[in-house]
């Protein structure tokens, strides 16, 4: 950053004309450009996010280019089912005669509406729950508190089997049976209905901190509503915070759902990598390739998501020595 | 300092001293050539704002620079040895026993878990290996010399349960534990109300000639430095720009940045109620950025004097008068109200 | 040991303008803050003491003058300029507003008329660094006064943003910028910008320079003095630096404990205080001249706790003149001489 002096005209940065108001909504990205350069700097957080991306990428693209239809069966017929990596099947064929690759691709972009849509809900309730705790206070704050701990408490894990299985049973020659995706539909919503005290807390604690700082109390005192406040001031100010949250809980909800289903309560339907590992560990040692590849694709997401959460951390919270 | 003067009383002699620190940002020269020095029992004030390195000197004396900086050069003489060419184990006996320093915020400088018995005790015990209760002795005889009544329960007492002054009272006390030779005070009373500020002055003035100490007093305040120094270092982002005895500072100013730091601080013996009255003279520009200083003289963009010269030669430290070191290069022609 | 008594150096020149014929803009009365102090249980809490920030306290502000309200800490200063625009809640008391009573108004009125006050008074906060939302740009910050009080079109919008920025001397591409570009007394400036945005009559400067360095104070100083010139703003300056306080006041206001102790104006209480604390207060100051020195400390103690005040004159236990009614009856702040009040059974 360099520095200027008002004293001398040493600045001379005569921009022309003045820009309107719409221009200078535009460039909102005065601070969010300066935590860019910070992250640019952290290797973690680039290598982090390289992964991420890489994982977006097949989870978007993968179907256009994959070598074969994911539930093409083709192989077993051929006798090349289990057959290891080859020029005809890069990682080789599982034991069902799925060709390994083009399911570890299909598998992304259900890892990632899994990760991702679980995060959205459990964002939108904890924010909710932690901003109003935060701002509100008193009692509401102690009973929502309360609440919150009481579902931190609760083992998810367990939880989402029964439900799973019990939504399963119920489910069966109803109407809902045929809804596609359904068994999914359900992981994710209940993950994201567990997810989200840890975000409430840290909504909370942000909006406890940010409430009293001096620049919400100047706009108290130019007579902005409380709406205002929170969604103009506050909130803006706490998302950094929560940004790094949602992160590491996208990495998570994707390692639940694979444990879920590696237990066999997964979506059939759904093509994830956990279900990938279900179908395939017993063969294990006849056919390896066919469990670590869906094996090494969760572990690169997570990976990915969790530096890419270290890295804004540091982004957003540079360590200034002077 | 000038080689003609008496060489045996001279305490501390600081040249060249250069701080640098390595950021991700760049370098920083929080100190780019101090010289300074005092001799035993004089009070040097360190006069100089934020960024002006005053801070950092002081540290540099008992070599306590944090990462990511390091004293990159300089002489730093301290009864007759280089500082510089110490080892840390020397460096850890001379901290606190011979060098002692006292720190801005008393809140922070204590350790909020051990009684002030406790924390003055492990120093006693540490550097003259003395007995717990002889230690104690000599705890409770120096609280109630820097004014806190009843010192055998207050030894007992946690930081919290003290007030501000109190709290600095004890850190005073802990600096002077072991009678160190000189002592550094950066900006004691900054965080105090104005009566305790006072009282805690007059404490230390009281001490300095009970104990014959010499003390550094950092600090940004004209008036604290006016009441306590003898001698006064006027530093600007990293250098000194004028040292001399403190009448002389206030009265005859020769270096542009003291003059007009003096001429646009308000004054409280000082009428403005005419209109023409109500303008303070002010210095334009803001303090500069040490990872890129201006060339030359550090001040020159904001000196109403400047010439050319000043912005491509730094300029050095020349004796104009018995005890009077100014760095410009207009000095000699500048005199207060030119 | 001579202390503390400033006769002006310069002859004792003309007040601006006949300040005794102005009308009060301000009048304060009976302003009283309690923080009751708890001691929390599962559902209930007790309440186990009470500080009293702000103890009835009465002033007034005459139109286009600057009042300076001076103390240490824990005196109730800022909690008294908070109190008078709502940001805290007072326990009671009235603050006459060009003759309406706007703490009424805060807590009863209509969102029209509060805002109608929201624009009259504003605030300049004392630290620059986090008085200004990080995220948004300058612009965005003087341009939210704008948004929400909508006092003009918004195709004036951008002309009026660089009044502003120019009147207070920053530069009109520094709007697009944002605070942590900017050093501390810009982002003073950039506060000062916002508080004007609405053009208001009447301004609280709490602390504005104290977190400022000293070659920069005399900037913003001077900056305070020329608006109020220029836009006949009215002042009420907080701050525990006398220096800046005699500078910027027309009349000053002493506060101890919760109370006002001396009300005088500034030449006249800085060179005959009549309240003891008064007179130490401005004892204890080391003037930066090495001849004349005061800074000696002629007080005693420190400041007792607001939540058992001592009875009768709070300033009592420390103060050499005290008689034995000092300790039972509170002094009233009672007029003696030329404008000059004071609360003490035995003043000076």
């Amino acid at each position: 950053m360099e520095h200027r002096q008002i004293g001398t005209k040493a600045d001379e940065e005569g921009k022309g004309s003045f820009p309107t108001p719409t221009e200078i909504d535009s460039r909102k990205h005065g601070m969010w450009s300066l935590g860019w350069q910070r992250f640019k700097r952290n290797r973690t957080g680039m290598v982090g996010l390289a992964l991420v991306a890489v994982v977006v990428f097949f989870a978007l693209f993968g179907p256009f280019f994959a070598p074969y239809h994911p539930n093409d069966q083709s192989a077993m017929l051929e006798f090349r089912s289990k057959a290891p990596p080859s020029l005809k099947n890069l990682f080789g064929t599982d034991r069902m005669g799925f060709d390994v690759a083009t399911r570890v691709i299909y598998g992304a972009p259900t890892a990632l509406v899994v990760g991702v849509g679980s995060m959205a809900i459990a964002s939108i309730i904890g924010i909710i729950m932690g901003g109003f705790s935060g701002y509100i206070g008193g009692m509401a704050d102690e009973l929502l508190m309360r609440f919150t701990e009481f579902f931190l408490v609760i083992p998810i894990f367990i939880v989402i089997l029964i439900i799973v299985r019990i939504f399963g049973i119920v489910v069966v020659g109803t109407a809902l049976e045929n809804i596609p995706y359904l068994n999914l539909s359900t992981i994710i919503i209940i993950l994201g209905v567990f997810s989200w005290p840890p975000i409430a807390r840290m909504a909370r604690a942000e909006f406890l901190r940010l409430k009293e700082m001096e620049f919400v109390e100047a706009a108290r005192c130019i007579g902005v509503g409380r709406p205002g406040i929170i969604f103009r001031h506050i909130l803006p100010n706490a998302m950094p915070s929560l940004i790094v949250l949602i992160a590491l809980g996208i990495g998570g909800a994707i390692l639940m759902e694979a444990m879920i289903s590696f237990l066999g309560f997964g979506d059939p339907k759904a093509i994830s990598w956990g279900q990938l590992l279900y179908f395939n560990y017993e063969f294990l040692k006849i056919a390896p390739w066919a469990s670590i590849a869906p094996g090494l694709a969760i572990f690169i997401t997570v990976l990915g998501f969790n530096l890419l959460a270290d890295g804004l951390t540091d982004a957003f919270n540079p360590r200034l020595k002077e | 300092m000038d080689e003609k003067t008496d060489n045996k009383d001279i305490l501390l002699d600081v040249k060249d001293l250069r701080v640098y620190f390595y950021t991700g940002a760049g370098i920083v020269r929080a100190v780019d050539g101090a010289a300074f020095g005092l001799r035993s029992a004089q009070t040097l004030g360190l006069v100089g704002e934020s960024g002006s390195g005053k801070t950092i000197s002081s540290l540099s004396l008992l070599r306590l620079i944090p990462r990511p900086g390091r004293i990159i050069s300089g002489r730093i003489d301290f009864q007759n040895e280089n500082i510089m060419e110490k080892t840390e184990a020397d460096m850890i006996k001379i901290r606190g026993k011979k060098i002692s320093m006292i720190f801005q915020n008393p809140a922070y400088s204590l350790n909020p878990i051990y009684t002030i018995g406790d924390q003055l005790g492990e120093i006693l015990i540490w550097h003259e290996k003395i007995k717990r209760g002889e230690a104690n002795g000599r705890i409770a005889e120096l609280l109630r010399l820097v004014g806190i009544t009843d010192p055998e329960s207050r030894s007992r007492q946690f930081p919290h349960e003290l007030s501000g002054g109190m709290k600095q009272r004890v850190c005073i006390a802990r600096a002077l534990l072991c009678n160190p030779a000189l002592v550094l005070a950066d900006e004691p009373t900054t965080n105090l109300d104005v009566t305790i500020q006072a009282q805690i002055l007059d404490l230390l003035a009281d001490l300095k000639d009970r104990f014959h100490m010499a003390m550094i007093l950092v600090t940004h305040d004209m008036g604290v430095v006016a009441r306590m120094a003898d001698r006064i270092s006027v530093m600007y982002a990293g250098r000194i720009c004028e040292t001399s005895d403190a009448g002389t500072i206030f009265r005859e100013p020769c270096h542009p940045y003291t003059s007009a730091l003096l001429s646009s601080m308000p004054r409280i013996d000082q009428s403005y109620s005419r209109t023409e009255a109500r303008r303070l003279t002010v210095i334009h520009g803001r303090i500069p950025n040490l990872i890129d200083p201006p060339s030359g003289c550090r001040f020159h963009p904001r000196c109403p004097h400047a010439v050319e010269a000043c912005g491509e030669m730094m300029p050095e430290p020349e004796q104009i008068g018995e005890d009077h070191f100014v760095s410009c290069h207009l000095s000699g022609q500048i005199r207060k109200g030119t | 040991m001579s202390v503390a008594i400033y006769p002006a150096k310069s002859e004792k020149g003309l007040k601006e303008g006949k300040m005794g014929d102005r009308q009060d803009i301000i009048r304060i009365e009976k302003l009283i803050k309690l923080y009751p102090v708890l001691r929390r249980g599962i559902f209930r809490s007790k309440e186990v003491g009470i500080i009293r920030a702000v103890d009835d306290i009465s002033f007034s502000i005459k139109r286009g003058e600057t009042l300076g309200l001076v103390g240490e800490s824990g005196c109730g200063k800022t909690t008294t300029a908070r109190a008078m625009l709502y940001l805290t809640r007072p326990t009671s008391g009235s603050a006459y507003f060009n003759g309406t009573d706007i703490l009424k108004v805060f807590r009863t009125g209509a969102k029209e008329e509060i805002f109608e006050i929201r624009r009259r008074l504003q605030y300049v906060f004392q630290d620059p660094y986090l008085s200004l939302n990080p995220r948004w740009s300058i612009a965005e910050t003087i341009l939210e006064p704008f948004r929400v009080h909508r006092h003009l079109p918004q195709k004036q919008w951008e002309d009026r943003l660089i009044e502003l920025l120019e009147l207070v001397g920053l530069e009109r591409y520094h709007a697009w910028r944002y605070p942590h570009e900017f050093s501390g007394g810009q982002r003073q400036r950039v506060g000062i910008a916002r508080a004007l945005a609405v053009e208001p009559q009447f301004l609280i400067c709490d602390e504005p320079v104290s977190s400022l360095d000293v070659s920069v104070r005399a900037q913003i100083l001077n900056l305070l003095v020329e608006l109020q010139e220029k836009l006949g703003l009215t002042y009420l300056y907080i701050s525990h630096d006398l220096s800046s306080v005699r500078f910027i006041s027309n009349r000053v206001a002493v506060m101890y404990l919760g109370k006002i102790v001396e009300i005088a104006d500034v030449d006249e209480l800085f060179a005959h205080p009549l309240h003891h604390y008064t007179h130490a207060l401005l004892g204890a100051i080391p003037v930066p001249d090495p001849e004349a020195q005061t800074g000696h400390s002629i007080l005693k103690g420190e400041v007792p706790s607001a939540m058992n005040p001592p009875p009768g004159c709070r300033f009592h236990p420390r103060c050499e003149a005290a008689l034995k009614r000092c300790s039972e009856i509170e002094p009233e702040l009672i007029e003696s001489g030329d404008s000059h009040s004071v609360a003490c059974h035995n003043p000076r």
